[in-house]
């Protein structure tokens, strides 16, 4: 058994008498540690096959197992206490509160969260040291997707799932947010999934799961995967 | 074409955004139907009981004398310039079954009844009663000696009535029985047997086409008034009373004090309610701009003139706004003056008929129109003036930044995280936290000034007649008297009168032509007695007043008004006219009425004659309808007051007050729900992705609850705060300005006054916890987080 068994996953959603599969019949499984990418073009279901993964959403059908829990079978409850202490989330748009400085916004994702790393520690592992009273709106976009990667990485999380972390930003940017996660998993050994539509990043990759259409197309795995320096789009 | 299509655009938004589009609707008419209802209460009142006076040709004046009235004085009288009906008419006060009622000739011209049930008499064995007392086929039986100026003393009842002459169910005094009037019957003309009338009713030219209570009815019942008075020394060897409608129609003069206490009571309201509308609806339509601006952009973008789109938009707030005033203005319009009608209950008054006075609605509509109108023009075009690419895109959220409180570390470093983000978020929405503000603390404040003039006016009666006047009975005497003597000194002691103190007592006016108060001038034959009768406390050194010769006391209604003090010289005027000036030794603590308090020597000094005395204060332990009915027969007392009677009328005065408050909290209370539920609504529509990342990172709902909340909440604790501060110059301003010439109320407000209304805003902040509650938990992550770009 994996650390993560997505198995025969359905996702529908009902839209008045029209049922449309988001996500169907879709299988793959990843190892403790690994750093993962789904590649597809847009509206393949990535991003719904990160949300069940993340529990923010439910499957239809399937089963999705982390870490030997059936989260496919999480009461809602369960899924609020699953995200806040096993998952870790990073999109495309940060979603940081404007209002809480640098390490604020640090320090709200730790303080539900027991089993944390010092806000601190983290900011400064992601290079923020010396803007951490600093406000979002005071930052880049880089520098803003390094404060959600901290947030996300100071729960300590099992996962740490990534929608498209470098969709809004330049390339050079996205490769250094890039090489942030990859060393992060590296180092912490975090299991990391990235979603992106960039088949460059795939190249980083211990394994890479194509979907389209919502489904699994193909999974392969990477036997010497890249350095995030030596990767260019 | 362009304008068909914008109206089909128009229509879809208000379907789209039902719930904003009513909850304009509902804030419009719930703040003018509550304005309007409210300031229409008071004149619906009036003018319908002044419908039903005319209806019934309620008399203007009355006229009795001491030995009664014969055709010679009506002649007088109709020589009189401005009387336009003169009726001579009988009546005597019964008893029945020991009650004291009155019996009264049927009148066609003047004061007619109104049918309730049954018929009019045909026969003068028949009778038509008071609809509150009596059923028709009751039989009437007189038990007292009528002297034979009745035909009959039995009658059977075959219609039951309201009378004009009887508009409070206190029908007033009598000099039989227990000395209060019970009840009243309508007998034909043929049933009286006298030589002489007992009463003149007249009728004022003029008054017929001018509206009782009204500054024109006074002008001319005063012209009449004067001719009448100027009347009188002609008329040889009686002694006329001439008794205008407030003297002579029970309940007349306390209808209009209760109306105008509505009336001031809602001219507190007008500038806040409309303010909070005003606040609402200006944030919900720049709310609904902000969140349409993709719209606009794209309608611009698209070439639509900005004309057109400013016109969507003023199309749904206007047709919204307008619908609102109008159903306010015939719903509201109708129930509140209907509720504050049911306040009304002491009296007895035909049903209300509500005029809805259009020109009220037209002002409302106007002013609803042009603000709406300012508000929309002002954000349309702000957001049009931007380019349509920029306005597709969104509102970047607005940047964080440092509070002040950070600057002071001591504090700062010592708040909770929670803390520290709520204070930054207080301050983050200024406009919204000033919104909480305004409208939270203007609805303590309307709490603590409901609660409040309760507390003021409730207990002024028994401070009045409890603490000050510590006697529990009042006797007026037939014929004055220099002592207690002869026949009085053994009635006194037959019925065991204890410690009778004989005090002058006459009414006076104070002060000058122009402001003149009605003031009793009370002297006591006893000094001593005097003292433990009266518990007169100086307002200025706060110690027990004694009676001195060199000077009077004032009380301090008189002293406030005319601006007398201590060593001032008060002014006061007889019945006559004549004009005495009076040294003021000291100022007493006084809630009803004015007094003036002279001791007899100086009484002697100033108005140069000794004192004849006329009314007896004591305490009694007995029966009070026993001793009455005693001291009535007797034929030396006219009239016996219990301090029990005062202060139950005082009571039943008091509890309709007691329904406006309660209307007063509930208008409060709504208004603080509109404005919580839309400042909540609009702050979770703000904070959507906010309360998304949240979810996401594992709040759970309750913590995501308290994180959006807590400021509320804190603002919300800090507007009662506001809100209680001030209150209290608010209700001492509403106090002030129900405060009639006569009465004192309390200026404190109870602690339990600060506490209930603080809890009922606390009640429905609570309420409103719970609603965000389940609209957060409603939230989907997931939309809410989709890409903005």
């Amino acid at each position: 058994m994996s650390f993560i068994d997505f198995e025969n996953v359905k996702k529908e959603y009902t839209a008045g008498d029209v049922t449309i599969a988001a996500v169907k019949d879709c299988s793959f499984s990843i190892e403790k540690g690994q750093l993962v990418v789904i590649l597809g073009p847009s509206g393949a279901g990535k991003t719904t096959v990160l949300n069940m993964l993340g529990g923010m959403d439910s499957p239809s059908g399937g089963r999705i197992v982390v870490d030997g829990n059936e989260v496919h079978n999480y009461t809602k409850k369960e899924l609020v206490n699953y995200r806040r202490s096993d998952i870790g989330f990073v999109f495309q748009f940060y979603n940081l509160m404007e209002n809480l400085t640098v390490l604020e916004n640090v320090e709200l994702a730790c303080q539900i969260c027991p089993d944390h790393v010092e806000p601190k520690t983290v900011l400064k592992r992601v290079g923020l040291s010396e803007r951490v009273d600093n406000f979002p709106a005071q930052l880049s976009g880089g520098e803003q997707q390094r404060v959600a990667i901290a947030r996300a990485i100071a729960k300590n999380p099992k996962l740490l799932l990534c929608d498209e972390p470098t969709g809004a930003l330049d390339s050079v940017t996205g490769q250094r947010v890039i090489e942030l996660l990859q060393n992060t998993c590296g180092q912490m050994g975090t299991t990391t999934v990235i979603i992106t539509h960039n088949a460059a990043i795939a190249g980083i990759a211990d394994k890479i799961i194509r979907i389209k259409n919502g489904t699994v197309e193909d999974v392969s795995t990477n036997k010497n995967p890249k350095k995030a320096k030596e990767i260019v789009w | 074409m362009v304008i068909k299509l914008l109206f089909k655009n128009i229509l879809i938004k208000i379907k789209k955004s039902f719930g904003r589009y009513i909850s304009l609707f509902i804030i419009v008419m719930v703040g003018f139907g509550f304005f309007i209802g409210l300031n229409e209460a008071s004149s619906d009142i009036i003018n319908s009981v002044d419908k039903y006076y005319k209806a019934h040709k309620l008399m203007d004046f009355k006229v009795v004398s001491t030995i009664g009235l014969t055709d010679k004085d009506v002649k007088a009288i109709e020589s009189l310039k401005g009387i336009q009906d003169v009726v001579p008419s009988h009546s005597l006060d019964v008893l029945e079954e020991n009650k004291a009622i009155r019996v009264h000739e049927i009148e066609n011209s003047v004061n007619t009844v109104k049918l309730v049930r049954g018929r009019m008499p045909k026969t003068d064995r028949e009778c038509i009663a008071d609809s509150r007392k009596y059923k028709v086929g009751d039989k009437i039986t007189i038990d007292s000696d009528t002297g034979k100026k009745l035909k009959n003393t039995a009658f059977t009842v075959v219609g039951t009535v309201k009378s004009p002459l009887y508009v409070d169910t206190d029908y007033g005094n009598t000099t039989i029985g227990s000395g209060k009037l019970t009840s009243f019957i309508f007998v034909n003309k043929g049933n009286f047997n006298m030589d002489v009338y007992t009463e003149i009713y007249i009728t004022a030219s003029g008054t017929g086409n001018v509206r009782s209570y009204s500054q024109k009815y006074d002008v001319i019942s005063k012209r009449v008034n004067d001719e009448l008075i100027k009347l009188k020394p002609k008329m040889e060897n009686a002694k006329w009373y001439i008794y205008n409608r407030n003297d002579a129609v029970t309940g007349y003069k306390n209808l209009k004090g209760a109306a105008d206490t509505i009336t001031s009571v809602a001219a507190v309201f007008p500038l806040f309610v409309i303010l909070i509308v005003m606040l609402m609806t200006s944030n919900t339509m720049a709310r609904m701009i902000m969140e349409e601006r993709k719209e606009v952009g794209t309608l611009a973008s698209l070439g639509f003139k900005n004309a057109h789109i400013i016109l969507t938009y003023l199309f749904y707030v206007l047709s919204s706004t307008v619908l609102g005033t109008i159903t306010g203005f015939f719903i509201f319009g109708n129930i509140i003056p209907n509720i504050i009608y049911s306040t009304f209950g002491k009296f007895i008054l035909p049903p209300l008929t509500i005029q809805y006075d259009i020109t009220s609605l037209l002002i409302s509509l106007v002013v609803v129109a042009a603000l709406m109108t300012g508000v929309t023009v002002f954000f349309c075009s702000r957001a049009l003036k931007q380019q349509p690419a920029v306005l597709m895109r969104p509102v970047p959220p607005k940047n964080g930044q440092r509070i002040l409180l950070e600057k002071i570390g001591f504090i700062w470093k010592h708040l909770s995280f929670n803390s520290k983000t709520t204070m930054r978020n207080i301050f983050r929405y200024k406009p919204r936290v000033l919104m909480i503000i305004v409208g939270v603390a203007g609805c303590t404040a309307l709490l603590v000034t409901g609660f409040g003039i309760k507390d003021s006016i409730n207990g002024i009666a028994e401070k009045q007649y409890g603490e000050i006047f510590k006697y529990n009975t009042l006797i007026t005497l037939k014929n004055d008297t220099a002592d207690i003597g002869g026949d009085l000194k053994g009635l006194l002691a037959r019925e065991k009168v204890g410690n009778p103190l004989l005090l002058r007592q006459e009414t006076l006016k104070a002060g000058s032509d122009s402001q003149s108060l009605d003031t009793y001038l009370v002297v006591p034959e006893n000094e001593n007695l005097f003292g433990k009768y009266y518990n007169l406390t100086s307002q200025l050194t706060e110690n027990s007043i004694k009676m001195n010769d060199g000077g009077v006391v004032i009380t301090q209604k008189l002293a406030e008004v005319l601006k007398i003090g201590r060593g001032g010289t008060i002014k006061v005027r007889d019945a006559d006219n004549n004009l005495y000036s009076l040294k003021v030794s000291d100022v007493a603590e006084n809630y009803m009425q004015n007094y003036i308090y002279v001791s007899k020597n100086l009484y002697g000094k100033t108005f140069g004659k000794d004192v004849s005395y006329n009314v007896i204060a004591a305490n009694c332990g007995q029966n009070k309808d026993m001793l009455a009915k005693n001291l009535l027969k007797d034929g030396s007392v006219i009239n016996v007051t219990f301090r029990d009677d005062v202060l139950q009328q005082a009571g039943s005065g008091n509890k309709s007050l007691n329904n406006i408050v309660v209307l007063l909290v509930v208008v409060a209370s709504m208004l603080v729900i509109i404005v919580l539920y839309n400042l909540t609504s609009i702050n979770m529509s703000e904070r959507k992705r906010e309360i998304a990342t949240l979810k996401v990172l594992g709040f759970n709902d309750r913590e995501t609850n308290q994180y959006i909340y807590r400021e509320t909440f804190l603002l919300t604790l800090i507007s009662i705060g506001v809100g209680l501060l001030v209150g209290i110059p608010f209700h001492r301003f509403v106090i002030g300005a129900i405060e009639s010439d006569t009465d004192v109320y309390f200026k404190n407000i109870h602690a339990a006054s600060f506490i209930w209304s603080s809890l009922i805003i606390m009640l429905v902040s609570g309420i409103m916890q719970i609603v965000t509650y389940f609209k957060i938990k409603k939230i989907n992550m997931i939309e809410s987080l989709k890409s903005v770009e």
